[in-house]
């Protein structure tokens, strides 16, 4: 099997030609061609939740991975280590927070694990260790609470400032 | 950028991956920052049902502010401590928290609990699929407990228990063939017997962590069973000596792993190879610190080569490529032999002039893997830095330690120059958190010098921890001298004023303790002063030592 192509489509009709192995890195994918029977050569896989600029990093992502282990299951008591981030994957994240988004919805979608970890945890590190302030800044986030419920909660956690 | 993309932020992404990324946050992050941004970030904090909390380093009002914040039904990993740097947490959380409601937890941690509010907490217990509990007295006899414990133990549930029940204790507990346990560790040695009766009846047991195993053979001991389940073994401070070894491992042949520190006269090659060839087939995994006595006085390393002649063989390096490494300390003649990567977790470091070494792989001293398991060091840097310089000022090689957290450092005399260049060369002070300064100085020394140890801690940016242990240094130079990211403190002094003064001036602790050999007397008075000052802080004495976790200070105390 090494070396076949298939074709994926985004949602903007661009269609990509990538290795069946790295595609595979998606259990949605593989589940399509495993499980739905759609064959390697013929078929156009098209993926309505992914644009074609995302697919694209998408699969240099996929491509630049090929060989990794496949990523532990999830489990409940695992380290909350958010610097394990390569260094190849920290400078292939350094893009607009639009597209980090985007492609937190893409690795969702196409269930590439390792993808959705590393970006969650990119996203984790951008809000770890700032003020609620600091995060609606950062994410152009509207402070929606009432003057009522701010005073609330200023009163339940002004024991809190200590990091 | 792609044309639409402004339209994805952190808002717009669906509840789930809000709750992934929660998964990866620590909890004050979650609750004090992420919650407080917006109404939304607020509902999902509130209803995120996989908080994780581990409340060993705590401030007491963030402790209790974490505590109204979550739901006990929304915890599924819980580890709560009474070590003197949460003095009486378990209490603090009992009187406010139900454990009957937490019916999502899975994972359970309590440290030095006693043996009441124990029992209060098994009761409401079932859902516990990890239990790791230490006790605050290391005997107990209330029977109704330990038949608690064997209910839970043999539960359809628990997969992995940890434990530091007395060899008594354990003897009372009833295990039976219902109990479908994986994993156990227990902190004090146990009895061969005691080892087969628990593996008879723990048929899914596959993992053993203990501190030693006692065989002692008579004609009782039964050596024909074969415990088959069981794949990892760990024994942590052993005294085995080769008889007994060989009568451990011929009832556990399915083993995959095998750990033994410790241990008599078990540095021979030959002897183990035979073993595991005729006992342990599936062995993939050895790993050992073995002691030895060396039988002459050895002068370089070509002669700890011979010391280790018999684990150079084609089974060791070919087919196993399993290799060590030998330390060999001249004082004592006395050498250690470790498996590599060194699998102790704690070491004490010797100046190179003191010891010799030779290691099976050739790499050992490029390869920093070797030393990844070693989180904890004690050192001489008075010792160690005069004995580089004894040898003509070269600098010393040490291997680097780079995942070291806990640090104790003996100083003979002042502390040395360099010593942050020094250290840096071998240890990440960025990584320390749990750091002891024993100064073994004369009365006389002017402890103004020890200014010198600030530009130490500006490298030490996450230590967490500070014991300063030295009787005679001012309370006011300790002020100055202790960076104020320092959250528990320990120190040794007899003065309730000093006392006082410490605890007003540091503001920014979290928790401090004093080792005073007059404490016992002190702690009423200090108590009556904490409940002016600190009103809600808890205090405890042991063995001449007292230790409280600081709540805030009244309003008046704040404006002084």
């Amino acid at each position: 099997m090494a070396g076949n192509k298939i074709k994926l489509q985004s949602n903007d009709g661009d269609t990509f030609d990538v290795d069946v192995e790295i595609a595979k890195q998606s259990a949605t994918i593989k589940t399509m061609l495993e499980d739905l029977g759609m064959s390697e050569e013929d078929d156009v896989i098209p993926l309505p939740n992914v644009n074609s600029a995302i697919l694209k990093k998408v699969i240099q992502w996929a491509t630049h991975h090929k060989d990794d282990p496949p990523p532990p299951e999830d489990d409940e008591n695992r380290e909350k280590n958010l610097s394990d981030i390569s260094s190849w994957d920290q400078d292939f994240l350094k893009v607009d927070q639009g597209t980090l988004f985007e492609l937190i919805l893409a690795a969702n979608y196409l269930d590439i694990k390792g993808l959705l970890d590393v970006t969650c945890k990119t996203v984790a590190n951008m809000i770890k260790g700032r003020t609620p302030e600091e995060i609606r800044r950062q994410f152009n986030i509207k402070n929606d609470f009432t003057p009522q419920e701010e005073e609330q909660i200023k009163k339940e956690n002004e024991w809190c400032e200590e990091k | 950028m792609t044309s639409n993309s402004h339209s994805f932020t952190l808002s717009t992404l669906p509840n789930e991956l809000l709750y992934r990324i929660l998964g990866i946050l620590d909890n004050q992050t979650i609750l004090f920052s992420f919650r407080l941004t917006c109404r939304r970030f607020y509902s999902i904090a509130q209803t995120y049902n996989h908080y994780q909390l581990d409340f060993r380093s705590v401030s007491k009002p963030n402790f209790r502010s974490i505590c109204r914040s979550i739901h006990p039904g929304h915890i599924v990993s819980l580890t709560l401590s009474n070590e003197n740097q949460t003095v009486d947490q378990i209490k603090c959380f009992l009187s406010s928290f139900p454990f009957q409601q937490m019916t999502r937890l899975r994972s359970l941690i309590l440290l030095k609990i006693d043996y009441q509010d124990f029992h209060t907490i098994l009761q409401a217990l079932s859902t516990l699929s990890s239990l790791s509990v230490t006790f605050s007295n290391s005997n107990f006899q209330n029977f109704e407990t330990l038949s608690l414990l064997s209910s839970i133990i043999s539960g359809p549930k628990l997969r992995s228990l940890t434990f530091d029940l007395s060899t008594d204790n354990i003897n009372q507990i009833s295990w039976s063939k219902e109990c479908l346990l994986q994993s156990l560790t227990m902190s004090q040695s146990i009895g061969f017997t005691q080892l087969c009766t628990i593996l008879s009846s723990a048929l899914q047991l596959k993992k053993i962590v203990l501190q030693d195993c006692i065989v002692a053979i008579n004609r009782d001991t039964d050596l024909s069973m074969a415990y088959t389940q069981l794949i990892s073994l760990t024994l942590n401070d052993s005294e085995l000596d080769m008889n007994g070894c060989e009568s451990l491992l011929s009832v556990v042949p399915s083993l995959e792993h095998f750990r033994i520190i410790g241990g008599s006269q078990l540095c021979d090659g030959l002897f183990w190879e035979n073993l595991i060839k005729k006992n342990l087939l599936k062995l993939t995994k050895f790993e050992f610190g073995l002691p030895g006595e060396a039988p002459l006085l050895l002068n370089d390393s070509s002669e700890i080569q011979k010391l280790i002649a018999s684990f150079r063989t084609a089974f060791w390096l070919e087919v196993k490529q399993w290799f060590v490494t030998c330390y060999y300390f001249k004082s004592s003649s006395s050498y250690c032999l470790y498996s590599l990567p060194i699998c102790k977790s704690n070491v004490k470091l010797f100046a190179n002039k003191d010891k010799l070494s030779y290691s099976t792989y050739s790499y050992f001293s490029q390869d920093i893997s070797m030393t990844d398991n070693i989180n904890e060091m004690q050192l001489n840097l008075t010792k160690l830095m005069a004995g580089d310089k004894d040898d003509g000022n070269q600098a010393a090689i040490y291997p680097y330690f780079r995942n070291l957290t806990k640090l104790l450092i003996d100083i003979d005399d002042e502390w040395p120059m360099n010593s942050v260049e020094f250290l840096s060369s071998f240890i990440n002070l960025s990584h320390i958190v749990n750091l002891t300064i024993r100064l073994n100085l004369s009365i006389k020394y002017d402890f103004d010098q020890l200014l010198h140890i600030t530009h130490f801690f500006d490298q030490t940016s996450h230590l967490q921890s500070l014991v300063i242990d030295n009787s005679e240094i001012s309370a006011e130079t300790i002020c100055s001298l202790v960076p104020h990211h320092v959250r528990h403190f320990q120190v040794t002094t007899n003065s309730i004023q000093d006392m006082k003064l410490l605890i007003e001036q540091m503001v920014y602790l979290w928790s401090i303790t004093f080792e005073a050999f007059s404490a016992e007397d002190l702690k009423i008075d200090l108590s009556n002063w904490l409940a002016e000052t600190r009103p809600s802080s808890t205090l405890k004495y042991e063995n001449s030592v007292l230790s409280i976790w600081l709540d805030r200070a009244t309003t008046s105390t704040n404006r002084q």
